[in-house]
């Protein structure tokens, strides 16, 4: 197997369109109404403690991703069986990715395209990425990063400048109080995205320069909470709470807005071109951290997993749900509850508590030796 | 191998160049540029579309046709009708260009909630044409008035209303969203601009409408449709529809005459305005404060002013303030005494200054709307007078 590493300002952009990734497009913290944004901020700052979660359970055992360390909590075979809902649980959430960006690109911009096809090419696309690696999927990443900064810069410029932004859309602040945004906080925000990040406990160990991998995930997490934060303003602004609740893809919608001298308009491509990108890098992620759990349980590279697997998501992103209201709901209502509460904080909790015992048991035995010799 | 290899990627390439479902060739699709949505006879609705012939608003390949093709069928849902129209209309139907709703007055009154939904759903129409009501008329009519300098009637008309509403602020510059934003706002009450044809109809249909100095038919802009819900409550005069616009602090330039003395008047044109509301329920009932400052030059004068004193300028100041306050409140009283529709969103200004306060009476604003203690206080600036000082008139008369 061949030894792979990324470097830290290829980690920096993979969190940055991870985490934009399907919530830019979906849109999050509706819940909190024209308080949504007051929702991410603080959402942000939870997000922040949830990435230190993570790296705290990675940097106990360096250079170890989690299913190795799964292993050394637990003996192979549970660790396999455990690896198992993992990568179940990732493909899943592969698949909801693609879909979203599926349902996007077939109720906004191509609607008689069949939405197998556009599952198809994005995740052969996935494919080809994954089978040359994660470093092309680092590399990917990092190029195309400084346009998704300069689209949504562009955007924000034709909106402010075609005077669709009314900022009294903002007012009343937290006019119903604190409790709209808590419901909006708990459990949807903090799970999505931010709870996600625990597909990058299998990105982590590669980093090179680990010791400042901490700094950098953190800054990641916060430079794409702010342009999530930003975006969600930018959405309050321009639409008004009500159509941004009322809207499938709020970011588009408000990109439709834009129209300056009847002469630039219709630049929904930029925001696609956001979407695409985020949609790219978050299901390649998932998709990775699902091609890691078959290497390790079956001990093979997981290069030859990566065709096989993307088809597989190919095929289920159109079997999760038969329409959209389906999928939407199954993404508010279900999901945050029975897969990722217990999948991104419930198990990681326990594995950790299991892993600091083991560690000090370890450490004290081997002091003791120490003292013999 | 590698020939095997090569196959695939040339099968690969075949299926995902081979192009794209949604495809329409520009010689196959006829560009809509207008719709009129009446009421049908037996049916719900009469959809009415113009498509536009693009040959003929080109004046090197222009042969003297019809520059478009006005259309209608009946049904009870637009999204079926948008693409039944094509049982006259031989190409494909491209809506996103569309520049002009009109919806027909018999309509109106009964209520235009329900097809509303289908323009905000549809991804191919865009928010950015003018909706309009057709006072006293079916929408339909208005489709079909021909105009010279602009072939397409729906065209003619947006670009009217946006010059009205830039040069003077007759048009409301409502599009699609502020109507729906109005509808799910407690504290608003949507408006339109109403359009209705001087002349005769029958006449306007033919290009020979085009040919004549004065045409026989010709759409204007009437005045500002009221609407109570979804329904049509009323309408209110052009002069007042600018008024309408200067609360909304939406004029962007305007003129007022101002009487400076008995019989004579003075012309001011407004360039620079802003206007701020403030509101708050004290007691139940809602205080409304407007505060409108602006600023203009002289554009004609029947008084002997000496515009070469600055105490002239603030004489007229102070004779325009008057006069532009009792514009603007006899336009919200008459709104008040009338409709009780809260058009001017005081509502939505009370939520957001005094959200405590509104949320009871949220349900009843309107009827709290027509009580509200109104007060406008204006302040007009006049900065300069043109490129004379004295007036002629002065040694004249």
């Amino acid at each position: 197997m061949l030894k792979e590493n990324i470097s830290l300002s290829q980690l920096l952009t993979l969190l940055i369109n991870f985490l934009l990734g399907s919530a830019i497009v979906v849109g999050v913290g509706g819940d909190a109404k024209k308080d949504a944004w007051i929702a991410i901020a603080i959402a942000v700052l939870i997000g922040l403690g949830v990435m230190l979660f993570y790296y705290f359970i990675i940097s106990r055992m360096p250079g170890k991703n989690l299913f190795e360390i799964m292993e050394f909590c637990f003996k192979r075979p549970i660790a396999i069986m455990l690896s198992i809902l993992y990568i179940i649980y990732f493909l899943y959430l592969a698949c909801r990715v693609v879909r979203d960006f599926g349902e996007l690109i077939a109720s906004a911009i191509l609607p008689s395209t069949p939405i197998e096809i556009i599952s198809l090419t994005i995740c052969m696309l996935m494919a080809y990425i994954l089978y040359l690696g994660l470093e092309v999927l680092g590399r990917t990443s990092e190029i195309f990063t400084p346009y998704l900064f300069g689209f949504l810069f562009l955007l924000t410029i034709l909106l402010f400048a075609s005077g669709n932004v009314n900022l009294y859309e903002l007012q009343p602040v937290l006019g119903d109080g604190f409790q709209p945004v808590f419901k909006a906080l708990f459990p949807t925000l903090i799970v999505f995205p931010f709870g996600e990040l625990i597909a990058f406990t299998l990105i982590l160990p590669v980093v090179t320069n680990f010791k400042y991998c901490m700094r950098v995930s953190l800054l990641g997490v916060g430079i794409a909470g702010i342009l999530l934060l930003f975006a969600m303003f930018l959405m309050i602004v321009t639409l008004g709470v009500d159509v941004l609740l009322r809207s499938n893809f709020p970011m588009l919608s408000s990109a439709r807005e834009v129209s300056i001298g009847n002469f630039i308009e219709r630049i929904d491509a930029l925001v696609v071109f956001i979407m695409m990108l985020g949609i790219l890098i978050k299901g390649s992620v998932f998709m990775f951290a699902a091609l890691k759990g078959l290497e390790y349980t079956f001990r093979l590279p997981y290069r030859y997993f990566s065709l096989p697997v993307a088809m597989i998501v190919t095929v289920f992103s159109i079997l999760i749900s038969v329409n959209f209201g389906d999928h939407w709901q199954e993404g508010l209502e279900l999901v945050p509850y029975y897969l990722h509460l217990p999948m991104q904080f419930g198990f990681p909790s326990l594995l950790l508590f299991v892993l600091i015992l083991k560690l000090r048991k370890k450490k004290s035995k081997s002091s003791t030796k120490e003292m013999k010799f | 191998m590698k020939r095997y290899a090569f196959l695939a990627i040339l099968i690969q390439v075949m299926i995902l160049l081979s192009g794209c479902w949604d495809q329409r060739e520009l010689g196959e699709i006829t560009v809509v540029t207008g719709m009129a949505v009446d009421k049908g006879e037996n049916d719900k609705y009469v959809l009415t579309v113009e498509g536009i012939n693009a040959t003929e608003l080109n004046k090197q390949t222009a042969s003297g046709f019809a520059p478009s093709i006005v259309y209608g069928v009946e049904g009870n849902s637009l999204a079926e009708l948008a693409y039944k129209v094509n049982e006259g209309i031989s190409r494909h139907l491209i809506y996103s260009h569309m520049r002009t709703l009109i919806i027909g007055e018999e309509l109106a009154k009964e209520g235009i909630i329900d097809f509303i939904d289908y323009l905000e759903r549809n991804r191919e129409i865009r928010d950015d044409f003018n909706i309009l009501v057709a006072r006293g008329l079916r929408g339909a009519d208005i489709l079909r008035v021909t105009y010279q300098f602009q072939k397409s009637p729906s065209l003619k008309l947006h670009t009217q209303l946006d010059t009205m509403m830039k040069d003077w602020g007759g048009d409301p510059g409502v599009r699609m969203n502020d109507v729906i934003r109005a509808w799910t706002s407690s504290g608003r009450e949507p408006v339109m601009a109403a359009v209705t044809i001087l002349g005769d109809p029958k006449k306007g249909l033919s290009s020979e409408n085009m040919k004549k100095v004065t045409p026989d038919a010709l759409v204007i802009l009437d005045s500002l449709a009221i609407f109570k819900e979804d329904k049509l409550a009323g309408y209110l005069s052009l002069e007042d529809s600018r008024n309408y616009l200067w609360i909304q602090d939406k004029i962007i330039k305007t003129s007022i005459t101002v009487e400076c003395a008995e019989g004579r008047f003075m012309g001011l044109r407004v360039y620079n305005t802003k206007t701020k509301i403030k509101g708050e329920i004290q007691g139940g009932q809602p205080k409304i404060d407007i505060n409108i400052r602006a600023e203009a030059y002289v554009d004609g004068t029947h008084c002997n002013n000496q515009f070469d004193k600055a105490k002239t300028f603030f004489e007229c100041d102070r004779c325009a303030e008057k006069h532009l306050e009792k514009l603007i409140s006899g336009t919200v009283k008459k709104v008040q005494e009338e409709y009780e529709a809260d058009i001017f969103g005081f509502g939505e200004v009370m939520q957001r200054q005094d959200y405590k306060d509104y949320k009871p009476i949220e349900d009843s604003w309107d009827e709290k709307f027509a009580e509200a203690d109104v007060k406008v206080d204006t302040t007009v600036i006049i900065r300069r007078t043109g490129i004379r000082t004295k007036s002629f008139l002065n040694e004249v008369k």
